[in-house]
């Protein structure tokens, strides 16, 4: 079963287009049709092995598509250069090894890279966008640390910072709550909304909790089977039937008894919902 | 930078005087002064600090200073910080078109350029190899690169030791061993215009870019991700660091160690950036290769040591010395 309750169009900020993608000689998948409104926060859910870090690769342009092709603002992106590409998208990869004696301040500063002049220095915009990326993230007070001395959850940040110190209107992150405990993934996911909705940035992010994808995601697309299973709003896409296809668990949608959100939980299979 | 630059100048007058015949500093200044309009000095002294010292102690540093930022490129481009500039089986390619010359006399129509001509060409050739097999197994990636050039270069050590064993010339093994170490011994005004031009352009297009290597540092996704033109960037690297090497190993021989100490040392001072690291890493570098030039001049009286037997000396404690310093780990994880 596949639901799609949009079809690929021209004012989206970011779209695939039968965009298939190769992970080394294998095809991950096939037939890609997504698009990216401006200004929403879109999840990409499934599976492990799914895809989802190759479909950020190739809708970021770091990786080209084996088919179909992706579009930034209507434009095809393999006919935009790649700097400029770097202006209008930032991606942050789930692992990234900065070397162990880069500053956080010098790691995040490497975001500006897109916005230099090959001899220029670092100029006042540079620096303050790498202060305020610094400040986005809580991580002001590492800046003149190496990155080895940062904890798993601060070295993240500092990657994201760099993202954000690219100052791109879009922004796909892979697994950015990855090594954050509960209070950080909040406090990101957080600053992810509110990126979009103070400074209208269209955000990409792959996620494996699908409560916090919920919670925080305008959209969600589920990836399984080689392609796009399922895409539309939360409500319409974290059905039980859907995670169970995709996932292969049983979900129960349940209401927050303070808040009055919806909540998913989730068990493995039939015997354990009736003991 | 404050430091080395002063460094520099103070290691070229200084490292002057010292020879078979030590000079004092106020004769090589006079010597310097006479040859930009200043009192003539005696016709001996013009000629060994003009002639004899002078050009040596500058190709000292240009080479010094052209195996650092290689030894700093290469590095960057396998992302690995054992890398050295010779990684990419430049030297050894080098290796077996010196041999030819010393052994067989090719090239002899070269006259004095024949070693380096035919070393230049040895190198280039087995760089131009390393780069088509990488690119038909799929591209210049750091590992492929890597082990390409280390498999190829045994190969051309192989070729390399075959056609000293096959020489009739009985002083063949000798010289070819000389000239692997690397010296200076053959330096005159007529060959310092090509390395110091090279050099010079290798450390301008390298600090240009030198945004695009600290990307590269970080990985290539995130290089990506930042539009830098990976692909380009790394097949740039590769052919201006094999045209770099090629030609530092062309007028000097393979010298050891330079270019795998000096970009750490540079680090350890000024932080990984390149921007930072580069010209420090050069200048470093250059005064380095001066001194190690005055030991191998001055050790062992009258005959001269080859330069890879010095910076190996002093290489090897300082390099082990980096890897007990607890805060410094090579770019990479402990």
């Amino acid at each position: 079963m596949t639901i799609t309750t949009s079809r690929v169009s021209t004012t989206a900020a970011l779209a695939a287009s039968g965009v298939s993608c190769e992970a080394g000689t294998r095809t991950v998948l096939s037939g890609v049709d997504l698009d990216v409104r401006p200004g929403e926060v879109l999840g990409l859910i499934g599976a492990n092995g799914t895809g989802k870090s190759t479909l950020l690769r190739v809708l970021a342009g770091v990786r080209p598509a084996a088919a179909g092709e992706v579009l930034l603002g209507g434009r095809p992106l393999h006919q935009i250069s790649s700097r400029e590409r770097a202006r209008q998208i930032a991606f942050v990869a789930q692992e990234e090894t900065a070397p162990s004696d880069l500053l956080v301040s010098e790691l995040v500063a490497l975001g500006r890279i897109p916005h230099a002049r090959a001899w220029g220095g670092v100029d006042s915009a540079s620096r303050r966008a790498v202060a305020e990326a610094l400040r986005l993230v809580d991580l002001e007070y590492a800046a003149g640390q190496s990155m080895d001395r940062l904890s798993g959850g601060e070295r993240r940040r500092a990657l994201i910072a760099r993202g954000l110190a690219q100052e791109a209107p879009v922004l796909l992150l892979d697994e950015p709550t990855n090594h954050l405990d509960i209070k950080r993934q909040l406090a990101l996911l957080r600053l992810v909304r509110r990126l979009c909705r103070d400074r209208a940035r269209t955000v990409v992010l792959a996620l494996h909790d699908l409560d916090l994808a919920a919670t925080f995601c305008d959209r969600i697309a589920v990836l399984h089977g080689g392609g796009l299973f399922a895409h539309g709003t939360p409500a319409e896409v974290l059905t039980a039937s859907v995670l169970h296809d995709a996932f292969g668990v049983l979900a129960t949608r349940v209401t927050h008894p303070l808040t009055g959100r919806t909540h998913l939980l989730f068990s493995h299979d039939e015997s354990e919902l009736h003991p | 930078m404050a430091v080395l630059v002063p460094l520099a100048f103070l290691t070229v007058v200084l490292a002057t005087g010292f020879g078979a015949e030590p000079l004092p500093v106020h004769v090589v200044l006079d010597a310097l002064r006479g040859r930009f309009g200043g009192a003539p000095v005696d016709p001996a002294y013009d000629a060994i600090v003009w002639e004899i010292r002078l050009p040596r102690t500058l190709l000292g540093l240009v080479v010094g200073a052209g195996l650092a930022i290689a030894g700093a490129a290469v590095q960057t481009l396998v992302r690995n910080p054992l890398a050295d500039p010779y990684l990419l089986g430049v030297s050894s390619g080098a290796s077996v078109g010196a041999t030819a010359v010393i052994t067989f006399g090719v090239l002899s129509s070269a006259g004095l350029w024949a070693l380096s001509l035919g070393a230049l060409a040895g190198a280039l050739l087995a760089s131009v190899m390393v780069f088509g097999i990488a690119m038909l197994q799929g591209g210049l990636t750091p590992l492929r690169l890597v082990l390409t050039g280390t498999v190829l270069s045994a190969a051309f050590s192989s070729i390399a030791s075959f056609l000293v064993f096959k020489s009739a010339e009985p002083q063949a093994a000798q010289s070819v061993l000389f000239w692997l170490l690397g010296s200076l011994s053959g330096a005159t005004w007529d060959h310092l215009w090509l390395p110091t031009a090279v050099v010079a352009l290798s450390i301008t297009v390298l600090m240009a870019a030198s945004g695009w290597l600290d990307a590269l540092a970080v990985g290539p996704d995130t290089a990506a991700a930042l539009g830098v033109p990976v692909q380009a960037v790394r097949t740039g690297l590769f052919v201006l660091t094999s045209v770099l090497v090629g030609v530092l190993v062309a007028v000097a021989g393979g010298i050891g160690f330079v270019g795998l100490v000096l970009p750490h040392l540079a680090r350890l001072l000024v932080g990984p950036r390149h921007r930072a690291s580069l010209p420090v890493a050069a200048l470093a570098g250059g005064v380095f290769l001066v001194w190690v030039d005055v030991v191998t001049r001055i050790a062992v009286r009258p005959t001269e040591i080859p330069l890879s037997v010095v910076t190996g000396l002093i290489g090897a404690p300082v390099f082990l010395l980096l890897l007990g310093r607890r805060t410094y780990r090579f770019g990479g994880e402990s």
